[in-house]
């Protein structure tokens, strides 16, 4: 089940863009290549994350637009601070709380453990302030 | 945040090992005022702020060291 206009859901475009294909989605995780092959540094690893959650998001029923907005990550956790080669964005939806959408998210490499792990929460941009 | 608080810390260009919560209140957009603010709480943590315009854009809590 591959949604056609994923694109849509999210304002990113390259390089800022670092969601490569959806290479898995049952409507509860969600799954993205990179695109490249990097290299990438940890921040890029979270940014990665987070539009991974915000994809998620939005495909879900009543979910954000593209003008979503990351309200929060919590435990983070950073195990690799640099990484060159293909990476998963993995994003699970947790729950929904009060129109947040939280996500388990993890960045994984080609093997062994997760790069980076983080709870992500998105909120429509009414969230923020103008 | 992240930058500033290694720098804080007195270890430039290191990452840290977790951010253990980001907060993102405001839009951060180039042309204004931004102004970020780093707090040193002890144990490798650094408390973090980005304020634009005089406004609390985002705030973190980060911490530095080795991994658990």
């Amino acid at each position: 089940m591959i949604p056609r206009d994923a694109a849509a859901l999210l304002r990113h475009r390259a390089p800022a863009l670092l969601l490569g294909e959806i290479t898995a989605f049952d409507g509860t995780t969600l799954e993205c290549s990179a695109r490249g092959p990097g290299p990438w540094r940890w921040a890029q690893l979270l940014e990665g994350a987070a539009q991974a959650a915000g994809l998620l998001a939005g495909l879900q029923a009543g979910g954000p637009d593209c003008r979503a907005v990351i309200a929060e990550v919590r435990e983070a956790a950073i195990t690799t601070t640099a990484y060159r080669g293909p990476l998963r964005f993995v994003a699970t939806l947790d729950r929904r709380l009060l129109g947040f959408w939280r996500c388990r998210t993890e960045v994984r490499g080609e093997d062994g453990p997760p790069l980076l792990t983080a709870w992500i929460a998105v909120a429509p941009a009414a969230h923020q302030e103008p | 945040m992240a930058d500033l608080a290694a720098v804080l810390l007195g270890m430039p260009g290191t990452a840290p090992i977790a951010v253990e919560r980001a907060a993102f209140r405001a839009p951060v957009r180039p042309g204004e005022d931004v102004r970020v603010h780093a707090r040193r709480c002890g144990g490798g943590a650094v408390e973090a702020e980005v304020r634009v315009g005089g406004r609390l854009g985002a705030l973190a809590r980060l911490r530095f060291g080795a991994p658990a």
